[in-house]
């Protein structure tokens, strides 16, 4: 096998930070190398340094046998066939498939006008490698999100040198925006694409699909390359111990009580996909509710909480709440929060300090003889963010400054401490690595022991299976199936989703 | 407000914890806090230096002084007011044109019909009211976007105005011009007015929920909404208190002109925009504040007298004005892209 890549004894400090610390990776032409890490592990800073975003102390980086000049120019990068999909993929939503892919490098002729004709057989020979066939004047928003994905793979590949069997192509938690279903198909892609014996480096968050789409598995830890071993000689147990330094324990007790009492009793819910859901959840449970994409499954949180618009009613506590017309001050007022899939456009305001993110539903409580209580309110935060074990460096610094994972568990904090009578989540750990995954699904279980009713929205099944009591499933836009007690398990939850006839 | 030194002083986790960037020596960030925090005050002392050396016996005078601090306390109510819609992510270009029109309704109904002058000044309160809430009904209610639909209410203005009256107005109740052209330590009232409305504005946005709503609302809507807080109502609000106060401004400005006209108040929008933008530079940088807006209007002013007193011609005001908010801007999206 070729080496496409290396990297030999990379360190990279921030001050008195050691970002990585001698990391060393050889990437194999042929190959898909998965890369894993907790956030802060270094995964980040490892991919940006290759990017030449971040210059390292010391360490060299090879490509092809020639030492690539540190930091990496993007120029060397180039003619190096270093390829980059970041996680939001970067594309121009309302340009065409075809301005995105040839935004990069154009084949201008005589007079300086870019050749579309040549461009545009191009782009349609290297989406067709990637099965993709799609009119190149569609607006990108149009194609669905694998076919997206593709796109800014093809996208970042066009402005590479050097052919095919050299390459690397990066891929930066691709999957985070992708529908279950559509995951294959990016899966095939990658693999066709290594066929013909370039390499792909592939940073994801989610085991599952690192196990079922890598080679090779390398975790970083604490800036430190902890592992590099074949796929087939681990297990998601085994990574999971390699990831956060330790063997997990069992997240939730595989026993506990549902009180069994109705804390909330949902009546012919309807939205934009959604209709006709009736269903109840008790006192002390955690629901999950799943779907393939389209399925409507993902509305449900938002038009609970007001969000959305939507129909129905609700009973909670005694009361009626009528949802269409309901907003989210009403909503919250009823005792309902939501805590939102989107971080960063619907969760928190990362410019703004964790202190006033967190007290924001709560300032009448700070406002006192005609005054702000900001001490008052500082101290109130700390207390609350400590407690749900949010690792930050003082409540008043942005909440920029935090990890995706303690981001997640401020939002928590904000929601859950109102002690609310129903909490509704979408996506509850998404961009959270695995540790700040296992704390999540321990408070909402101890947020529902304290008699709380949950009801969490998802799509990774092995989620729902670790988190919930009870799932339901949704198929276009219709409750379709429940799974209860064993058959809250993985493997059946996807059967479920996938399956045809009711169950 | 030192919330940043109280909460270092106080955080009890290691410094590795937070990435390494807590971690310069905590003098040396004092030091180039303070330095952020009041760099402007040092530009604006240094500007007083230059003009009271190149204009000896000129510039730092009573009389000097009593004018830079009265003749523009107008602007700094005005800016005031701006504040609140920028801050709930919303442009009011209709700020200095709502001026000139309250100034034209005060004279007009004063000193041509002849009613008493606190009927002319709530005439000119009550169109700033209607102001205001047209203007949040175009925005929050129709959905225009602000920029638009307040650069069609400036230009309809400034024509009412013309409307009204297309020649200046004197002769107005003297009590009402004697209030506003007497001085207190040598310093005109409508500065004290204007100081008032800064404290005022200071304890809203500063120590009240409704700040923070403002701020939330204008830096992201949604996160807001779903925080319960009532976008709409913060939006419209925040509209309604420009109107108000800029046709409050425009009462100030004829108490101390004694006189009205129809172009007098267009001119004042953009120093207006430039000064918020300025102040935020400075106190809370990155946020737009009132003292920094305070400090900002009077750094304006001095630039503009000092270089009048030096003899320089008058349209250096306007390339000072568009200068300043170019480089406020610019220096703010700077900083925030520094930290």
């Amino acid at each position: 096998m070729t080496v496409v890549l290396q990297v030999a004894d990379l360190t990279v400090r921030f001050g008195p930070t050691t970002a990585l610390d001698g990391v060393s990776l050889t990437l194999h032409g042929g190959e898909v190398h998965g890369l894993l890490g907790h956030n802060g592990s270094g995964k980040s800073t490892l991919i940006k340094t290759l990017a030449g975003v971040n210059t390292p102390e010391s360490g060299t980086v090879t490509s092809n046998g020639a030492e690539l000049a540190l930091p990496v120019s993007p120029t060397a990068a180039r003619a190096s066939g270093l390829a980059f999909v970041h996680q939001g993929l970067g594309l121009a939503q309302d340009l065409s498939v075809l301005e995105n892919i040839a935004v990069v490098a154009f084949d201008t002729g005589r007079i300086g006008q870019i050749r579309w004709a040549h461009e545009a057989r191009k782009a349609r020979e290297e989406l067709a490698r990637f099965g993709v066939s799609v009119r190149l004047d569609t607006p990108v928003r149009e194609l669905p999100p694998v076919e997206q994905a593709i796109v800014a793979i093809v996208r970042a590949l066009a402005s590479v040198e050097g052919p095919p069997g050299g390459r690397l192509l990066v891929l930066d938690e691709p999957t985070v925006y992708l529908p279950r279903d559509q995951v294959q198909r990016l899966f095939d892609a990658v693999r066709g694409f290594v066929a013909g014996g370039d390499a792909v480096l592939f940073v994801s968050h989610r085991i599952d699909e690192v196990l079922t789409l890598t080679d090779t598995i390398s975790v970083l830890r604490g800036g430190r390359l902890v592992a590099t071993e074949p796929t087939g000689a681990l297990d998601e147990r085994r990574i999971v111990a390699l990831i956060v330094g330790h063997e997990l324990a069992a997240a939730a007790p595989d026993t506990h009580h549902v009180t069994g009492e109705v804390a909330a009793t949902f009546d012919d819910i309807g939205g934009a996909v959604l209709r006709g859901i009736s269903f109840t959840v008790a006192r002390g449970e955690i629901l999950g509710v799943t779907g393939l994409a389209g399925s409507g499954f993902d509305e449900l949180p938002y038009v609970l909480a007001g969000a959305r618009p939507g129909s129905g009613t609700v009973a909670l506590g005694g009361r009626r709440v009528d949802v269409a017309g309901l907003d989210p001050r009403a909503a919250i007022a009823a005792g309902i929060v939501l805590i939102p899939a989107d971080r960063a456009r619907l969760g928190v305001i990362g410019e703004v300090s964790i202190r006033e993110n967190v007290a924001l539903p709560r300032m009448q409580r700070f406002f006192r003889g005609g005054l702000l209580r900001e001490g008052a309110e500082r101290a109130w935060v700390r207390e609350l963010v400590d407690g749900f074990g949010v690792l930050h460096g003082g409540v008043d610094r942005e909440m920029n400054t935090l990890s995706g994972g303690n981001q997640q568990k401020t939002v928590l904090a904000k929601w859950l401490a109102g002690d609310p009578d129903l909490i509704l989540l979408h996506e509850p750990t998404q961009g959270v690595d695995v540790g700040g995954r296992f704390d999540i699904y321990r408070q909402l279980r101890d947020a529902a022991d304290r008699g709380a009713a949950v009801v969490a929205a998802g799509e990774s099944p092995e989620e729902l299976a670790e988190l919930c009591d009870r799932v339901l499933i949704v198929k276009d836009g219709a409750l379709f199936g429940e799974l209860r007690g064993a058959r809250v398990e993985k493997h059946a939850i996807v059967d479920a989703t996938l399956s045809e006839t009711p169950l | 407000m030192d919330d940043g030194g109280a909460a270092h002083a106080t955080t009890e986790r290691p410094a590795a914890d937070t990435g390494g960037a807590g971690a310069a020596p905590v003098a040396l960030r004092g030091a180039r806090e303070i330095g952020t925090r009041y760099g402007l005050v040092l530009v604006w002392v240094a500007l007083i230096i230059a003009f009271t050396l190149l204009a000896p016996g000129r510039f730092l005078v009573a009389q000097n002084i009593g004018n830079i601090f009265g003749s523009q306390a107008v602007l700094l109510i005005l800016a005031l007011g701006l504040m609140f819609p920028v801050i709930a992510g919303e442009w009011d270009l209709s700020v200095g044109s709502m001026l000139g029109l309250s100034l034209t309704i005060v004279g007009y109904f004063n000193a041509v019909l002849g009613l008493p002058i606190w009927v002319a000044v709530l005439v000119a309160l009550v169109v700033g009211l209607v102001v205001g809430l047209l203007n949040a009904f175009f925005i929050v209610a129709a959905g225009v976007p602000s920029l638009i639909a307040t650069l069609g209410m400036a230009t309809l203005l400034g024509g009412v105005t013309y409307a009204i009256s297309n020649s200046t107005i004197s002769g107005l109740d003297p009590g009402f011009v004697a209030a506003g052209q007497r001085s207190v330590f040598a310093i005109p009232t409508p500065f004290y007015v204007a100081i008032g409305m800064a404290l005022v504005a200071w304890y809203v946005l500063r120590w009240t929920p409704g700040g923070r709503y403002l701020f939330f609302v204008g830096s992201n809507r949604d996160v807001a909404r779903l925080s319960g807080i009532r976008v709409s109502r913060v939006r419209v609000t925040a509209l309604v208190v420009s109107g108000v106060v800029s046709a409050f401004a425009g009462v100030v400005l004829a108490a101390s002109l004694g006189a009205s006209g129809p172009t007098i108040g267009a001119p004042y929008l953009l120093p207006a925009f430039a000064a918020i933008f300025l102040g935020a530079t400075a106190v809370t940088p990155g946020r737009l504040n009132v003292w920094g807006t305070v400090i900002a209007v009077y750094f304006l002013i001095t630039g503009v007298t000092g270089m009048q007193l030096l003899g320089a011609p008058s349209w250096v005001q306007d390339v000072f004005y568009g200068a300043i908010l170019l480089a406020a801007v610019a220096l703010s999206l700077l900083a925030r892209r520094r930290t």
